[in-house]
Formats: C-alpha cells, sequence, structure tokens
C-alpha cells in the first residue's frame, strides 16, 4: 500500500532535502512506499550532488535575496525553485523499472498522466526530463541505495528566466544573454498552458501518480519528523556539505 | 626531516568541460608529470554517488597514459549516466596537455 502525505508543505531547503532522505531511511527500515508533494519557503535553489558550489550558485546574490541554498544528495542540475510544484517517489528498489532511464520513464509516466489530465500532451526526453510541447516543463533526479529508490522532480508552475539567471551563474559571461534567451525558448510552465490554479495541478498529478496503485492519505511519522530535523540541521545546512565540491 | 620533499612549484589548475556524454562534465586538475589534484564536477549522475570520490582519488599519482586503465577497473561496479569514461579520458587527456 503506498503512502501519499496529506501535507503539502513548503519548507525550508535544507528541511525539504531532509524529509525525502528521512523517509528513504524509513522505507529502507520496512515503511511503507511514499509519494510526497512539496514546495520551498523561502524560495531556494538546489545543486546536484556533483556540481561545483562555485561554478553553479551566485552566493552573494542568494543571500543578499534571502535565497536558500542546498546540494541535493541526487545528480543532475542547479534548480532555481520559486513558482513550481514538486514531488518525491520513494520506495524500494523492486517496485520499480531496474535500469536507470527506464524508471525515469517510468515515473515520469506517472507525471505524465497527472499533466494530461490537464490537457497538456507531455512526453519523456531521456536522460531525465519531460517536455510539453517540446519545452522542458519538469526535470527529475534519482538516486538508489541501500536497496531503495527515491525520485524527486520539479514541475514548474511558472518560470522566472531573468531571476533565476540572476542567482545561478553562466560558464561565460559573454554568453550570458545567449544562455537566458535560449533558456526562454526551450523551458515552459503550467501557467504558459492555460489558467490552471496550483491546486489543480497538485490534484491531477496526486491522480496521474496513483492511477492503478493502492494507496491512502497519512503524516509522516513522528519518528521521520525527528530524523527529519536532524538532518536539516547536521547534514543539509552544513557547509561541509553544501561546499564539498 | 626534510621538508624539502613537498615543496613543488605551484601549477595553476586547468580546466576542461564537455557535454559529449549527454550531460556536462568538468574536470579541475593540476597536472605535474603526473596528476596532483582532480575534481570532476557537472550535472551528470553517477550510482552510487560517492563513486565520483573513488575515481578522483584513484587518478591522483597516476600518469595520463595510465588513465583509461585506471577508470575502466574503478567505474567497474558504477552506473555512469551522462558521463562516459571516455570524455573523462578526453577532458583528463586536455588537462594535461594544455
Amino acid at each position: 500500500m503506498w503512502r501519499v502525505l496529506v501535507e503539502k508543505g513548503a519548507y525550508t531547503a535544507a528541511m525539504n532535502m531532509a524529509i525525502d532522505e528521512a523517509i528513504a531511511e524509513s522505507v529502507k527500515a520496512g515503511g511503507p512506499p511514499t509519494i510526497r508533494f512539496y514546495e520551498w519557503k523561502p524560495t531556494a535553489v538546489s545543486i546536484g550532488y556533483f556540481q561545483s558550489l562555485e561554478k553553479e550558485v551566485d552566493l552573494d546574490k542568494c543571500k543578499a535575496e534571502g535565497v536558500d541554498v542546498v546540494r541535493r544528495r541526487t545528480g543532475g542540475g542547479a534548480v532555481y525553485h520559486d513558482k513550481e510544484l514538486t514531488y518525491s517517489v520513494i520506495g524500494r528498489e523492486e517496485l520499480f523499472e531496474k535500469g536507470i532511464t527506464q524508471s525515469y520513464h517510468q515515473i515520469c509516466g506517472w507525471i505524465i498522466a497527472g499533466l494530461e489530465r490537464l490537457g497538456l500532451e507531455a512526453e519523456f526526453h531521456p536522460i531525465n526530463d519531460i517536455l510539453v510541447k517540446e519545452k522542458k516543463i519538469s526535470g527529475n533526479a534519482q538516486t538508489r541505495r541501500g536497496g531503495v529508490l527515491q525520485q524527486h522532480g520539479t514541475i514548474i508552475y511558472d518560470l522566472d528566466v531573468d531571476k533565476m539567471f540572476s542567482l545561478l551563474k553562466v560558464g561565460d559571461i559573454k554568453i550570458k544573454d545567449k544562455v537566458i534567451k535560449n533558456v526562454k525558448e526551450r523551458v515552459t510552465s503550467i501557467k504558459a498552458h492555460g489558467d490552471f490554479s496550483m491546486e489543480k495541478l497538485h490534484m491531477a498529478l496526486l491522480k496521474g501518480m496513483t492511477y492503478g496503485k493502492e494507496w491512502e492519505y497519512k503524516t509522516l511519522t513522528l519518528q521521520e519528523s525527528e530524523r527529519a530535523k536532524v538532518l536539516a540541521a547536521e547534514k543539509y545546512s552544513a557547509k561541509e556539505w553544501l561546499e564539498q565540491r | 626531516m626534510d621538508s624539502q620533499a613537498t615543496i613543488r612549484p605551484l601549477q595553476k589548475m586547468k580546466f576542461a568541460e564537455s557535454k559529449a556524454g549527454g550531460k556536462v562534465v568538468q574536470v579541475s586538475m593540476e597536472y605535474d608529470k603526473v596528476i596532483r589534484e582532480i575534481k570532476i564536477t557537472g550535472d551528470f549522475f553517477i550510482h552510487p554517488e560517492e563513486g565520483v570520490m573513488h575515481i578522483e582519488q584513484n587518478l591522483i599519482g597516476r600518469k595520463i597514459e595510465d588513465v583509461m586503465e585506471v577508470l575502466e577497473d574503478v567505474t567497474e561496479d558504477m552506473e555512469l549516466v551522462g558521463i562516459t569514461k571516455e570524455v573523462l579520458m578526453e577532458l583528463i587527456k586536455q588537462c594535461g596537455e594544455s
């Protein structure tokens, strides 16, 4: 039986990453596979596990704007989390396709089914993206450890590319304008395709993700909440974790 | 105690990047006859994630001509997504030559 977390909480970046990891730990210990939706408060930049903090993020700008910065435990690229819906899916590896790309395709398929409920024609674009009319609307990242697969991803609700690039660094300053123009052409949002409320998006995705599954609404266990607080404070807020590469 | 042994001229870190494996892969490397320091960064995926540290550690002290063998050996039990041994080899070569 799948557990869907009742609360669509908005947390700090460290707490969001910590909750995902605390759930993964409880799944490893025998807990139910879990689907979670969440938002970010304050807005945040997350970088992939392998990314260089210095090369990707304008830390001074983030600090000045009150934007959180966190390193994920999943690979992939830097994301500015503002007007978006974020999800995570956490379960034992046996529940998913064995191959990495195949399992991205599988879980992204649930998201795509959700987007289709809004009338959007979405498609999986390997390695880890979902496109609507050939533009990216969702980025996803997964990790597998200890027999547990965790995938989290973002569905862009509304997009401010200029704000995003005021916080993220672009390799060569001379090509910055070109990169921004390129992203504006290649990335889209839910808002660009209709006047859907965030709640409507949430419900559509919930339906897409739970279709054909036995599931129930539940909350985090007390143990998971407590563990998440510890991980947020000791791991995801720690300088050593953030600055490790 | 011979402190001289640890003193070596400051080498500039060399940098190379590529998207040929599907994702951005960046190599920052200091090379002086052998690899002195190396950092592999980017938006690729390696499973398990700590694998990147094993790759880096195993490359320290190696000559360019030995790199491919080390990469083959150390990545045997890892899954690389958006990054390949060939891309890494090419970037390391570029950093070693420039």
